[in-house]
């Protein structure tokens, strides 16, 4: 071992620059794929920190259908029977008053849960005291600023009352039953506290001034009967939610909390598989890289292993010798990548770059070691599979050829028949295995990941076997150019007859960047043309005005302003689940066209008497809705179904606002108590014809006019879509990254490729030098090669680009539910070409001026 | 009679280039005694350097036996052909192939740990041989800082350091000048002389091969016993032999 050692870390001393290229190539393929694995690890970390940041963390959220009749105490007994779920907790959210004798707190927030779901639910954290005991009750927590404000002491009982119901408010978001209008103060409780909250999820909620109480103390305050009870279910570990799901909706709504559904969207799912998908391809081109940088370190030794050979060293040993190379190699570029990669995610993560978008909030950092593990591993692997298919060749070449030619001793020697049909074999499910472990539980991931790594694969293959076909194509494009100039292009057929190999693997690689540019841009533009999409159905003829809250009244002059044909305030809203509901007039529905047609007088009917809902086309599609589909949601008064008279587009503003409802403005404020009467956020819809900067510039004057320029802001549909369309580019800068990490890991591979060449081919340039050429002709010649070497690498990765952009739109289509197009931009075929002939040849300069400046004498004595 | 070193049986070799054969060696047989120094002459592409790969193990024979040491070389499987040259023969190449990323202590010093032997441990003993050589001042210098003769001198060196029986050198002084042919002959000779190595060695110079205790003559892969010179003769006869052969 300390022989393999010895000889393997004298190889690597030797060849530094070498080394370094080969350490740096493996470590931006790791680095690229850690990285990104990383920011998406963060970026849904902290989505569901954010969504969850002043709550618990379930399930699913049950409300009851039909509360009136439904008794809570039954819906709780049923939920103890339900087979599949591992805990069950009803939530009470109301506010109360707390006092003692020297002070009271009114209108403080509790929550009142089962004492033993705090842990289970992640609910909050205790930061002194102790948390309830199974079972308890007559205690409280209080959130860290409550406790301070009202002087709260640990081990004291406070006075907690119910304050009287105002006849016009509202609990939970709906309107109070009439019943609940005239409902006194609750019983006053006494509660001792026993722990103060850390600022941890409930313990954040309204700012760290709130109070956890034991369930059964919630009801008792309630007078009994609390205006609504939702329950936090934790699912078992081998339930089915199917199952679950089917035996609860009929007496409970099922919502899955935001923090649950982060990244699933249809829209996010796509930008997070394209991103996965990118990061995936630069992990399939990372680990090839990595495998030729390898196949490179290893034929450069044909020689010394001769030689080693000559002096008694066996095939066994010669090969561990080799394997020790890699393996140092491996380790040294994969724990430099895993550096590289967490240094990328975390600049990627400061510049709130996500998998997600740009801008997405980032508190904290977690470092996904079980992926980061699959990702090294790989990384190694990849290296050690480099290693072997060479030294199968290098272990069949004679000892005596090796000695005399060196590694022209190869061109002959195949690896063992075996081999190659080994590897053929291993890659789907390694690429499967591998697709699965990063992505576990995302079947069609894996699929589409194995459908582009296939075509990946193929092309590698072919290329990686046949070389002599590269080299007949590329010979027979050389040879014409040798009637006008003898030396430089025969000298150029020649070399690259003699390393082929070499030149066939290099130009694999750098096809595959160029395939990567033409497919990550495919996938990009095929995203960004879907969401540009919505923002011509939505924008086109609309100026948004951003007010201070004034009375709706008010606005009413800005009807004069010529152009002007409807103003939609949009302030009253609300959420049910992931579904965001918006109160919108009939007039102002119908002068946006909207259900004014003579065929759509049931549908504007079923509208205005609040039974109909306008859905948006991705809401639609997430949904799987259809024109008379019902869409239900929960009131008070039990469930109350919502048939979809239209989906349409039109009354969206938003950057991240594709995905809403509309239903009738009376009908919100009657049943969800939300309405228009204060308006923050207006949207006007102008008559056809009318400029929309003139008229936006007319609405500014008026509404400065009016409430001054304070929290105002006017702005047409236009500059909207183009705040949207920057934002859009903001959000894929994250595929700029990748693309631009990939360029770099090809540029190492590269440079390695063409180091090697210029080594393996010091004395033939001595030699040429020798018989009369001149520095600057093999200069000429090795900027020739690489030259040569970009565009055959752009124009075969571009090819290949196309045919795998075709399949990776496809399946991105697939995996987002979004009806995602492939647009062929030539352009984008064209920038790869050129930019891979430069890079080519700026790699060269290095090697090229090397050779060309070399030592004659040295040269030629080079072994 | 005391086992010879090196005992080559009725060898033949056999090659097939583009599906015609061509015999390089044909029933060829000699003996190197212990302490003997023999050399073989023939013109380019006679089978000499064939000859010296298959003695060392090089390359496998088409019919025949090679014995080096009492062991028959060509019935070992390759694990232990490597055992036999590492242990067993020393080996002198024409383009000298030493290792260049080892410095030239460090390829003198290779065959050594190869052989699993502590470098510590033998340090002088490479030392006091790069001092026969004349190198004690080259030890830390990589290959492409020293001359051809060094070279050569270093190689001698890496193939005498194990104190194998047997020293195989493939046209040693091919690439050198003159003198500093002359140089690694006379150590050469020294290790036949002074230690009892046996040396057979594949050359075109008759002045080296006159140096030898035997010179053997292949022609069209043949040796004829009755060709052979041994006892005192001197380059001139060596030259007269060439001629009378026609080699």
């Amino acid at each position: 071992m300390r022989l393999l050692f010895w000889i393997a870390s004298k190889n690597l001393a030797f060849r530094r620059l070498h080394a370094v290229c080969a350490i740096l190539g493996i470590a931006f393929g790791v680095a690229t794929v850690v990285a990104i694995q990383v920011v998406d690890h963060n970026t849904v970390v902290n989505l569901r920190e954010h969504h969850r940041r002043f709550t618990g963390d379930p399930d699913w959220v049950l409300t009851l259908h039909n509360p009136r009749a439904t008794r809570v105490a039954d819906a709780q007994s049923a939920l103890e029977r339900q087979p599949g779920l591992r805990m069950n907790t009803p939530v009470i959210s109301e506010r109360v008053a707390i006092s003692d004798e020297k002070r009271e707190l009114k209108g403080i927030p509790f929550f009142a849960l089962k004492p033993e779901a705090g842990a289970t639910f992640d609910a909050y954290a205790v930061r002194s005291g102790r948390d309830f005991r199974a079972g308890e009750r007559g205690v409280f927590l209080a959130a860290f600023k409550a406790a301070k404000d009202g002087g709260l002491k640990i081990g004291r009982s406070y006075k907690l009352q119910r304050p009287a119901v105002t006849p016009h408010g509202c609990a939970d978001g709906q309107l109070i039953d009439l019943e609940d209008r005239s409902r006194p103060s609750g019983p006053a409780l006494e509660l001792k506290l026993i722990g103060v909250l850390a600022p941890h999820h409930l313990g954040l909620s309204n700012n760290g001034r709130s109070l956890v109480l034991p369930h059964a103390d919630g009801v008792e305050l309630m007078g009994g009967t609390p205006h609504l009870t939702r329950w936090w279910v934790q699912l078992g570990p081998d339930s089915s939610p199917g199952i679950v799901k089917d035996q609860l909706e009929s007496v409970f709504r099922i919502d899955v909390p935001e923090a649950r559904e982060v990244g699933e969207t249809r829209e996010e799912r796509a930008f997070r598989s394209g991103v996965r998908l990118a990061s995936f391809m630069a992990l399939g081109l990372g680990l090839f890289i990595i495998f030729h940088l390898l196949t490179l370190a290893v034929t450069s030794w044909v020689r010394q292993v001769g030689l080693l050979g000559a002096l008694g060293l066996t095939g066994r040993t010669l090969a561990g010798v080799f394997l020790l190379e890699a393996l140092m190699l491996a380790v040294i570029g994969t724990a430099a990548g895993l550096g590289i990669g967490l240094v990328i995610a975390k600049l990627m993560l400061g510049a709130r770059m996500t998998t997600l978008g740009w801008g997405r909030p980032v508190q904290q950092f977690e470092i996904p070691w079980d992926t980061l593990g699959w990702v090294a591993a790989a990384g190694i692997v990849a290296c050690l599979l480099g290693a072997i298919h060479p030294i199968a060749r290098v272990r069949r070449v004679a000892i005596i050829d090796a000695l005399k030619q060196g590694e022209a001793a190869l061109g002959d020697a195949a690896a063992p028949r075996w081999l190659l049909p080994l590897i053929l074999a291993l890659l789907p499910p390694s690429v499967l295995g591998l697709a699965w472990l990063l992505h576990p539980m995302d079947k069609e991931f894996v699929e589409v990941s194995f459908l582009v790594t296939l075509v990946f694969g193929g092309f590698v293959m072919t290329l990686w076997t046949l070389p002599t076909v590269l080299g007949t194509v590329l010979g027979a494009c050389i040879k014409p150019f040798e009637r006008t100039q003898r030396v430089l292009p025969y000298l150029l057929r020649k070399g690259l007859a003699r390393g082929i190999r070499r030149f066939a693997g290099s130009v694999t690689g750098l096809s595959l960047v160029a395939a990567g540019i033409v497919t990550l841009h495919a996938i990009t533009g095929a995203l960004k043309d879907d969401k540009d999409e919505w923002a011509a159905r939505a924008l086109p003829g609309k100026v948004f005005v951003e007010l201070p809250g004034v009375g709706r009244k008010r606005l009413e002059p800005l009807r004069n302003i010529e152009g002007v044909r409807s103003l939609t305030p949009l302030d009253a809203l609300f959420r049910q689940g992931t579904l965001e509901v918006r109160g919108v007039s009939v007039p102002d529905v119908l002068a946006d066209g909207l259900l004014s047609g003579s065929d759509d007088e049931t549908r504007r009917r079923l509208f205005e008497q609040g039974r109909g809902i306008v859905v948006t086309t991705n809401l639609a599609r997430e949904r799987d809705l259809k024109l008379g589909d019902d869409i239900p949601l929960t009131t008070l008064k039990g469930r109350r179904s919502f048939e979809v008279v239209a989906i349409d587009d039109r009354f969206g503003f938003r950057p991240h606002d594709p995905a809403y409802a509309l239903i009738e403005e009376k009908t919100m404020r009657q049943i969800f108590c939300r309405n228009n009467d204060r308006v923050s956020f207006l949207s006007i819809g102008l008559l056809p014809g009318h400029d929309e900067t003139a008229v936006a510039d007319a609405v500014r004057a008026a509404v400065i006019g009016a409430f001054g320029s304070e929290n105002t802001r006017t702005w047409t549909g236009a500059q909207q879509r183009q705040e949207y369309r920057d934002e859009i580019n903001a959000d894929f800068a994250i595929f700029d990254v990748i693309l631009l990490l990939t360029a770099i890991l090809a540029g190492m591979g590269l440079l390695n490729s063409l180091l090697v060449s210029g080594m393996e081919r010091t004395k033939e340039t001595g030699l040429l030098r020798a018989v009369g050429v001149t520095s600057k002709q093999v200069y000429k010649l090795l900027m020739s090669e690489a030259v040569m070497l970009g565009l055959t690498s752009g124009l075969l990765g571009s090819a290949i680009g196309v045919i795998l952009s075709e399949v990776a739109v496809r399946g991105l289509a697939s995996l987002s539910g979004l009806p995602l197009v492939h647009s062929f931009d030539f352009w984008w075929v064209l920038i790869s070409i050129a930019a891979l002939a430069a890079f080519a040849a700026v790699a060269a300069v290095i090697p090229a001026r090397r050779a060309g400046s070399a030592d004659v004498i040295a040269a030629i004595k080079y072994e | 009679m005391t086992q010879p070193v090196l005992d080559v049986r009725s060898l033949t070799r056999v090659f097939r280039i583009g599906g015609r054969e061509l015999s390089v060696l044909t029933d060829v047989s000699l003996s190197v005694a212990k302490g003997e120094f023999v050399a073989v002459m023939g013109q380019s592409g006679s089978g000499k350097s064939t000859l010296l790969h298959i003695s060392a193990g090089l390359l496998p024979a088409t019919s025949g036996q090679v014995f080096v040491d009492g062991k028959e070389m060509t019935a070992l499987p390759e694990g232990e052909r490597g055992h036999m040259r590492r242990s067993s023969i020393g080996y002198v190449f024409q383009n000298f192939n030493l290792m260049p990323q080892l410095t030239a202590g460090e390829n003198v010093m290779l065959p050594l740990r190869v052989n699993g032997r502590d470098p510590q441990a033998e340090a002088s003993r490479v030392d006091a041989l790069l001092e026969r050589m004349n190198l004690q001042g080259r030890k830390d210098h990589a290959p492409h800082q020293l001359s051809g003769g060094e070279l050569q001198r270093v190689s001698v060196a890496r193939a005498l350091v194990m104190e194998p029986p047997l020293i195989l050198a493939d046209e040693p002084t091919g690439n050198l000048a003159t003198k500093t042919g002359e140089e690694v002959m006379r150590l050469l000779r020294a290790a036949v002389d002074d230690q009892e190595r046996s040396v057979l060695m594949v050359t075109h110079n008759p002045y080296d091969a006159a140096g030898a205790d035997r010179v053997l003559f292949l022609k069209d892969g043949r040796i004829d016993p009755e060709t052979e010179l041994s006892g005192d003769h001197d380059a001139a006869a060596v030259l007269d032999r060439l001629k009378e052969l026609g080699i």
